[in-house]
């Protein structure tokens, strides 16, 4: 398993205001080759938002979003 | 080795038979000593305990003999899941805050694991190939045991690469799922693909399993978290490639390094492992389900793990822009 790859992947990932989205970060890992882990964000997507169950995303919550 | 909640009933004939095991295969020296000790929060006869590998093993039978276990399964059950207990132990012990003595508790992980090989020689004496199974439960225990001295020597050197994180966890974590299942198919007389589909999905279920709980226990402010105890999780070997300095000296986390371990994308980072392994453990299912054996046990164990992690994969996951 690729995880220095993957963490490489992951930091590049982070916009200049700390943000990390994860359709950009799914398309990153296909381009690098590593299938199993876009799969694997692909999957996180899938999953509830805790505070917004509409997958809109909340501004200003965090230092990412 | 991580620690989920599960259900308690199921638990009882699995509970029962360690029960018996401490009573015919323990010097009553020290018998009442380990009945204290797997009353413990988190160990086996604890209302919360998981009894995880003895869980396992138990369906890993279902499985592959389509049947609930007699008396050698249950054995073997018993077995796998002294040797997790005593792991704990290690666990435990290992963690201790510093100048904590906990070197009685070293006694009593010992005598679980003799009461475990005690309960192991039995259950494999009643099966189609004892000494293989035999030779499986010391081989593949003693591989989990390296994992745990590569956690302890990560720890105290520091600075762990990812690489080595991973190599850790697979050993520990992993090796102990490989362990309990192997051995319970080798006790029920599984064939060789039977072996080793099964091994495949105790390797990557418990290795899920501590990935889990890795996330959920990386960072919080004080000294109890993985973050500020320099433990050698992948966690917290991210987030130490994104700092100069991951933890403070005194060991003391405030709440301003947690607001940057946060924003690092470590927990973004263990959530798209803790994903990966559980598609690789899907795909273990549908292999065994294609050479026809009965899933539904091992499923659930699966789906329990899924459901302890929910709320923290959530976590994860709402902190990042979609």
């Amino acid at each position: 398993m690729q995880v220095t790859a993957l963490a490489e992947v992951v930091m590049a990932a982070r916009r200049a205001d700390g943000a990390i989205s994860l359709h950009d970060l799914q398309i990153r890992l296909w381009r690098a080759g590593l299938e199993e882990f876009a799969r694997a964000v692909a999957s996180l997507r899938l999953r509830p938002h805790p505070e917004d169950q509409d997958g809109q995303v909340q501004s200003g919550k965090t230092p990412w979003a | 080795m991580a620690r989920l909640p599960g259900p308690d009933k199921a638990f009882e004939p699995l509970r029962e038979q360690i029960h018996e095991v401490l009573a015919t295969r323990v010097s009553p020296s020290i018998r009442e000593d380990l009945v204290s000790l797997l009353n413990r929060p988190g160990y086996a006869f604890h209302p919360d305990g998981l009894c995880r590998a003895g869980t396992l093993a138990l369906d890993v039978h279902e499985a592959l003999a389509r049947r609930p276990a007699g008396r050698a399964g249950l054995l073997a059950a018993a077995a796998v899941e002294l040797q997790m207990e005593a792991a704990y132990v290690f666990d435990d012990v290992a963690d201790a805050a510093p100048g904590t003595v906990r070197s009685e508790d070293l006694a009593l992980a010992i005598a679980l694991m003799s009461a475990g090989a005690a309960a192991a020689a039995e259950a494999a004496a009643d099966s189609p190939n004892g000494s293989a199974a035999m030779n499986h439960f010391c081989r593949a225990y003693s591989e989990a045991c390296s994992g745990q001295a590569l956690d302890a020597t990560l720890q105290g050197r520091g600075g762990a690469s990812l690489e080595e994180a991973l190599q850790m966890t697979c050993l520990k974590a992993g090796g102990l799922g490989k362990f309990a299942t192997g051995f319970m198919a080798r006790v029920a007389g599984a064939d060789g693909d039977g072996v080793a589909l099964v091994e495949r999905f105790g390797h990557h279920a418990f290795t899920l399993a501590q990935l889990v709980d890795d996330l959920r226990d990386a960072c919080a402010p004080g000294r109890d978290s993985d973050l500020a105890q320099g433990k050698a999780t992948l966690p917290v070997a991210f987030y130490g490639r994104t700092v100069d300095s991951p933890a403070p000296a005194d060991g003391m986390l405030s709440q301003q390094i947690c607001s940057t371990y946060e924003s690092s994308g470590a927990s973004l980072y263990a959530a798209i492992l803790v994903h990966a392994y559980m598609s690789r453990a899907e795909e273990d299912l549908t292999l065994l389900v294609r050479h026809g054996y009965a899933v539904g046990g091992l499923v659930r164990f699966l789906e329990s793990v899924d459901s302890g992690a929910g709320r923290i994969l959530s976590a994860a996951r709402g902190s990042l822009v979609s």
